[in-house]
């Protein structure tokens, strides 16, 4: 038994096949998560741990990595999953009482609509609570999924909206000619064609774009593509929505010297550069909108 | 906001490089709690900047969040906006109501005079102050009714350093405004800590020959004067000074005063005759307070007040008696208080000097008598 939990201690080793020795700050961890009232021992706990350390650490992951990763758990919430997965009755029905009346709430709010709210949080609860079964004939529960590193609501919350999305387009294929007829499709403009983009533009956009940080090319993807409110980015980067607009904007000016500085570098003199970005410019709606229904429609 | 061209929307919009793997519900749960360790945060972020699907699952996920104070700074403030945006109309009645109270007290209660430059006397309780608790009473406020008739025993008890600065601080005169007491062999009389001080200042416009000063009589305040209710001599501060002595004040606040320009400080001093029996005496410094000399005035009267204005001084006590001098108190004249037939009542406690010749005492039994020409004509108000 690989306990990586205990590797973050300082006086752990393992006995072999006696009691492992466990760390300090690991039995600490154990003490405020918890898990004893749900009938969790240590070694149990360790496990758990054990489990998620394995999926989001390297496998040479210094004893630092490890305690940070640790600390960085939700393990209150851990525990109450994982007790729920194993079938404990007191902590279903802790979880019940504190999640019960929250994941309708976000149904709700996810599915603008009652009946389907109710389905939808009805269908997750069934696979919170695990209607398959292994070979063994153990339930298969989603909380075992759950591996701390946000809260279980938010966690839950994610679920749901995986599970939305998932139903959305099984609905979607579902439709029939009919109905598509109905909602007017055959109408629909066609796609537009693609522009013959310079190749020289579009490696300099390339190369524009790799150096934009990641945080920032989530930000203008959020703003241009799929056309959030500043206040939605700003919860999502928690940051104020005068910072999203200041970092649009910044970025944007960065991006469109950095192209230019692209094309020069490609060849192309400073009137004709221009002369390239100003062509793009005119064809921007049609095609940002093609490219928005593209990505969403599948 | 700026306008992105459209060859970095369609590159960025994912058609270079599909993510094949996407981070599970916990990753990105934490992505939106922002739990996740650095690393990790810079690798879900490239994601999500090319995956439409996950971040269709962000906004739905954050979408179905319970509004929360605490979500990020920025919406805190957002609600706190709202919040005041909804009381708004409260806080301008508030506002209304406080400009109300405010124009009602000065209804009610005018600032000091509008001839307000009231200035220069002993308040009663500089006499008062030689008595037990008087003493520490605070010589900015108005001066207390004083009963006619009664007796005021005088305490000849030379106060300790200490006690002295205890008591400016209670007093919140600015310590150096409490006169120290004068060095031995300075001052006849033994030190009383509880001295007023009368402060003349240097006036602006001094008539060479006289040294008189030249009051504006158009201005609200002529230079000189200090819009007191206690009775500090301002004899002429500076117009920057000035700024900082409002007629709207009701207390003109001694630290102000202090930092004026130093000059002739006047005061009544209680030390005992020869029979013992206290005796209010004029005394004058010409240091800023670090020596003084009593003023010889008449021997049988009890100084109570005295005021200023340049060279301009008077000084009242007991009987209702009242000398003037023009000269900075190097003459002096008796000057008769009365009103036909009519003589004041008690003695003189407060004199208000608001312009050279224009005064007001005001006697232990309550009353008021002014004059305009310099103690030639008075009038009982």
């Amino acid at each position: 038994m690989r306990l990586r939990a205990t590797i973050a201690g300082t006086e752990e080793h393992e006995t072999g096949g006696g009691e492992p020795t466990y760390a300090p700050y690991f039995r600490d961890l154990y003490a405020k998560s918890g898990a004893r009232q749900f009938g969790l021992t240590i070694e149990d706990f360790a496990a758990i741990l054990d489990e998620v350390g394995d999926r989001y650490l390297p496998v040479d992951a210094s004893p630092a990595e490890v305690g940070e990763l640790h600390g960085s758990l939700y393990l209150e919430d851990l525990v109450l999953a994982r007790a729920c997965a194993g079938g404990s009755e007191l902590a279903w029905e802790r979880f019940l009482n504190q999640y019960r009346q929250k994941l309708y709430d976000a149904a709700c709010a996810t599915a603008k609509e009652e009946s389907a709210a109710r389905e939808l949080a009805d269908g997750l609860y069934a696979d919170l609570f695990g209607v398959r079964q292994t070979g063994g004939g153990e339930r298969i529960s989603k909380l075992s999924s759950y591996t701390g590193r946000g809260s279980l609501e938010g966690w839950l919350r994610t679920v749901l909206a995986q599970e939305y999305v998932n139903r959305y387009r099984k609905a979607r294929r579902l439709v029939s000619f009919e109905e598509k007829s109905d909602a007017g499709e055959q109408f629909a403009a066609k796609p537009a064609e693609s522009h013959d983009v310079d190749a020289r533009l579009e490696q300099a956009v390339d190369q524009a774009l790799a150096e934009v940080p990641p945080d920032e090319r989530l930000l203008l993807a959020s703003w241009y593509l799929d056309c959030r409110t500043l206040a939605d980015i700003a919860c999502l980067l928690h940051v104020h929505e005068s910072t999203v607009s200041r970092r649009i904007d910044k970025i944007t000016k960065w991006l469109r010297k950095r192209i230019l500085q692209g094309l020069r570098d490609r060849g192309l003199d400073a009137r004709a550069a221009e002369e390239a970005l100003e062509a793009d410019v005119r064809d921007v709606i049609v095609d940002v909108q093609g490219r928005l229904v593209q990505g969403k429609g599948t | 906001m700026a306008k992105l061209l459209n060859v970095v929307v369609s590159r960025l919009s994912g058609k270079a490089g599909v993510p094949v793997t996407h981070p599970d519900a916990n990753l990105l749960a934490a992505f939106a709690e922002h739990t996740l360790l650095p690393r990790e945060r810079v690798a879900i972020s490239a994601h999500l900047a090319g995956c439409v699907e996950c971040r269709e699952y962000l906004a739905l996920a954050s979408a179905a969040e319970e509004p929360k104070m605490s979500v990020v700074a920025g919406t805190a403030r957002t609600l706190l906006r709202r919040r005041f945006a909804e009381w708004r109309w409260m806080v301008t009645a508030g506002v209304a109501c406080c400009i109300l109270a405010v124009a009602l007290q000065v209804y009610i209660e005018p600032p000091a005079r509008l001839h307000g430059y009231q200035v220069a006397s002993s308040p009663p309780k500089a006499a008062e102050s030689l008595t037990g608790d008087a003493r520490n009473a605070e010589p900015l406020k108005e001066p207390a009714k004083v009963i006619p008739g009664r007796q005021f025993k005088f305490e000849h008890r030379e106060a300790k350093p200490a006690e002295r600065a205890q008591r400016a601080e209670k007093t919140e005169i600015a310590p150096q405004l409490m006169v120290p007491a004068p060095p031995v062999g300075t001052s006849p009389a033994p030190a009383v800590d509880t001295v007023f001080a009368l402060r003349s200042m240097e006036a602006p416009k001094t008539d060479a020959a006289s040294g008189f000063v030249e009051p504006e009589r158009h201005s609200p305040l002529p230079p000189g004067m200090a819009p007191t209710t206690s009775g500090f001599v301002a004899g002429a501060p500076p117009n920057a000074a000035m700024e900082q002595i409002r007629p709207t004040s009701k207390r003109v606040s001694l630290k102000a005063l202090a930092r004026l320009s130093p000059g002739v400080l006047w005061s009544i001093n209680a030390s005992p005759d020869t029979s013992g029996n206290p005796r209010g005496v004029v005394q004058r410094s010409r240091d800023a307070g670090q020596t003084w000399e009593t003023v010889p005035l008449s021997e049988h009267v009890s100084f109570r007040a005295v005021a200023a204005i340049g060279p301009e001084v008077w000084a009242g006590g007991a009987g209702g008696t009242l000398f003037h001098s023009s000269d900075g108190g190097s003459h002096w004249t008796e000057v008769t208080v009365t009103g036909g037939s009519v003589k004041p009542t008690g003695a003189v406690v407060r004199i208000d000097l608001r312009a050279p010749g224009e005064l007001t005492v005001t006697t232990s039994a309550g009353e008021d008598w002014s004059t305009f020409d310099a103690g030639s004509h008075w009038l009982r108000r």
